[in-house]
């Protein structure tokens, strides 16, 4: 019995007291994906307007200037308000695709914008600008994942 | 809390619901389901960090008696935990779960039909490939729902 709470008491020391804290640990974890900790990265986006598929392809996208960038989600406030919300933004070849997140905290799941809440431009394709207009329109993201 | 880059925490407050089941005269099995929030020195904004850690342990009473001076070996899972960190100049909420890990040293007595106990523990949870550690000095008292065999 005491031998087995001497080995206990050991390994608890040894898994805790060298470690740095969790919430560093996670933020050292987070950096190493975005300063090239590891490969740079690749990020894409593709969609399809009347079935044309529209891809956009950034290497290295986190080394984008944050003022101009071609793909990318940015927190900022929204035009006229004081409400913070998250912009996705992609500019492809065939114009571009934007998607605001009326929320200040983006989390998994399905955020969903529709006529009823007023115009809202949401993608150019090929000179033709298409918007969140009618009532019964409505435009949806599902996220699964974020880092 | 205790270790690294907790020199910003002050003292926490922490709760616990403990069952307790006698395997013999010495010892207990106990199952523990608690939760602890620590908070920051940051002029009261809130910020800090919040366990929930349930607990399976071994209760070793060193007289023999159930009573008296214990230690305590328990291992568990962090059902949630949560920590604010200022990230490039904003605060950030880093949820996780992890590993528990906690020792633990106390003293059962009763202060007339009351039993009460008075506890030392040290905790460590491990996630992400880091640790929060506290130690938690703590006083509860039990609802007896059935006596050992020697109480009867």
């Amino acid at each position: 019995m005491r031998r087995l709470l001497i080995a206990f008491l050991v390994i608890i020391s040894q898994s805790s007291c060298l470690k740095q804290s969790i919430a560093d640990a996670m933020i050292a974890s987070q950096n190493s994906g975005t300063q090239g900790g590891s490969s740079p990265g690749v990020a894409t986006m593709t969609y399809e307007v009347n079935g044309n598929t529209v891809t956009t392809t950034v290497n290295d996208p986190d080394s984008q200037m944050p003022a101009s960038y071609q793909l990318g989600c940015s927190k900022t406030v929204y035009p006229g308000t004081n409400s913070t919300v998250y912009s996705l933004d992609c500019l492809s070849t065939s114009g571009e695709m934007t998607y605001t997140f009326f929320t200040d905290s983006l989390a998994v799941g399905n955020y969903s914008y529709t006529g009823i809440y007023g115009d809202m431009f949401v993608l150019g394709y090929k000179g033709t600008d298409e918007y969140v207009h009618d009532p019964a329109d409505s435009i949806s993201f599902n996220i699964t994942s974020y880092s | 809390m205790v270790g690294n880059n907790t020199n910003n925490y002050s003292l926490g407050i922490g709760a616990y619901i403990k069952g307790v089941y006698p395997v013999s005269q010495a010892s207990d099995l106990t199952l523990e389901l608690g939760a602890n929030i620590f908070f920051l020195n940051d002029g009261g904004s809130g910020d800090g960090t919040a366990l929930v850690p349930i607990k399976a342990g071994y209760r070793y009473s060193l007289n023999g008696t159930g009573m008296g001076f214990y230690v305590e070996p328990q291992i568990g899972y962090n059902i949630y935990g949560v920590t604010s960190a200022i990230v490039d100049g904003n605060t950030e909420n880093f949820t996780f779960h992890g590993l528990v890990l906690a020792a633990g040293t106390g003293y059962l007595f009763l202060i007339g039909n009351t039993p009460l106990d008075l506890n030392l523990h040290y905790e460590t949870i491990i996630d992400h490939g880091g640790s929060d550690n506290y130690i938690s000095l703590g006083l509860s008292f039990y609802l007896h729902f059935g006596k050992r065999d020697s109480e009867q």
